[in-house]
């Protein structure tokens, strides 16, 4: 058992060798971690995420995190492959405004499943961008394992700000303000998204 | 919907937590990011300095099982796995702050194409951001750990 845990963390730690003398660049890998820090509305939406989740407390500061990485990792594969995802700019925009929501409302005591079904809803919608905007010539392992690791950090900032707001009474009321906030720029977002996307403007 | 004073998180299982994230993606994206023509299948570098990428790259991966083994582990005094971890991160990522200027002829850079990040007329290698970032995480990292030790 100890020899197959080991195991199944060295095949963790060198995903790469299967990249071995691939002529990949590690361009792929850093545009990857780069991807989902330069749009505001991703960066908003995974940062919530982690916020969210500490709010909820428990299990739930690495289960939410976790769906949504998990959601990423298919909606990413779709967007590689070139599968059609209608209105996906419209499931990101909805999802600052969800989770910003989800800031202004959520607590220890609710129940985190529809937090969950959002979050895997969502999430797809985020990998789908990312892997849809994969420049060419680059590694989609590299250019994927970037932008899961760089929105696993968004969470984990996510997670911190919602934990240092639990010290004190009025950080908890500025967490429910920054949310409102989110709300507020998911509500932008949107309306901009249904301005491009549903009436071609 | 209320604020609580009582913390809902464990901090010291997200310490540890963020610590293992830390240990694991450090260890992935320069393996990652080295397992290439770029770095350790270049052909215009010199055998011996591939040889040099490959030691530090297999050092770093095994370190790191061996950090998240005695950070995890079963302990009497868990706050020395704690410690070690923490500055054996702490070791990998500092160096990227001071290596071009502490040994002339080094970059941080491994091609004149590589994208950088741009802010205020600086540029700013993103081997130094991942560094920056991950070093500032173990920082988080411990003090919220080590916090629960004070606590106890």
């Amino acid at each position: 058992m100890r020899s197959f845990r080991l195991g199944g963390m060295l095949t963790l730690l060198l995903p790469a060798v299967a990249e071995a003398h691939a002529g990949g660049s590690d361009t792929a890998l850093i545009t990857g971690l780069m991807h989902p820090v330069f749009g505001l509305d991703h960066l908003l939406a995974m940062i919530s995420v982690g916020v969210v989740s500490a709010q909820l407390g428990g299990t739930n500061i690495w289960r939410i995190p976790a769906a949504f990485v998990g959601a990423m990792t298919v909606g990413g594969a779709l967007g590689i492959l070139q599968f059609t995802l209608p209105h996906a700019e419209l499931g990101i925009t909805a999802s600052a405004l969800v989770l910003g929501m989800g800031i202004v409302l959520a607590h220890r005591h609710m129940s985190p499943w529809p937090i969950t079904a959002l979050v895997l809803f969502f999430g797809a919608f985020h990998g789908y961008a990312h892997g849809i905007e994969i420049p060419k010539a680059v590694s989609p392992a590299l250019y994927t394992l970037g932008f899961l690791i760089s929105t696993s950090v968004l969470h984990i900032f996510g997670v911190l700000i919602g934990d240092v707001a639990t010290m004190q009474a009025w950080l908890w009321k500025g967490l429910r303000f920054a949310g409102g906030v989110v709300t507020a720029s998911g509500v932008a977002f949107l309306l901009q998204a249904l301005g491009a996307t549903v009436w071609g403007r | 919907m209320t604020y609580r004073k009582e913390n809902i998180t464990n901090r010291g299982k997200l310490g540890r937590s963020i610590m293992s994230f830390v240990l694991v993606a450090g260890a992935v994206v320069s393996t990652a990011v080295d397992w290439n023509t770029t770095h350790l299948f270049n052909p215009a570098w010199h055998p011996h300095a591939r040889f040099h990428d490959a030691l530090f790259l297999l050092i770093l991966d095994a370190m790191s099982l061996v950090a998240l083994w005695l950070l995890w582990r079963q302990s009497k005094e868990p706050e020395i796995g704690l410690k070690v971890a923490a500055l054996f991160s702490a070791a990998v990522w500092t160096p990227f702050f001071y290596i071009e200027a502490l040994i002339p002829g080094t970059s941080l850079l491994a091609a004149d194409n590589v994208p950088v990040l741009k802010v205020g007329g600086m540029t700013f290698a993103p081997n130094l951001i991942v560094a920056a970032v991950l070093f500032l995480l173990t920082i988080i990292a411990y003090w919220l750990a080590r916090e629960v030790r004070s606590n106890a």
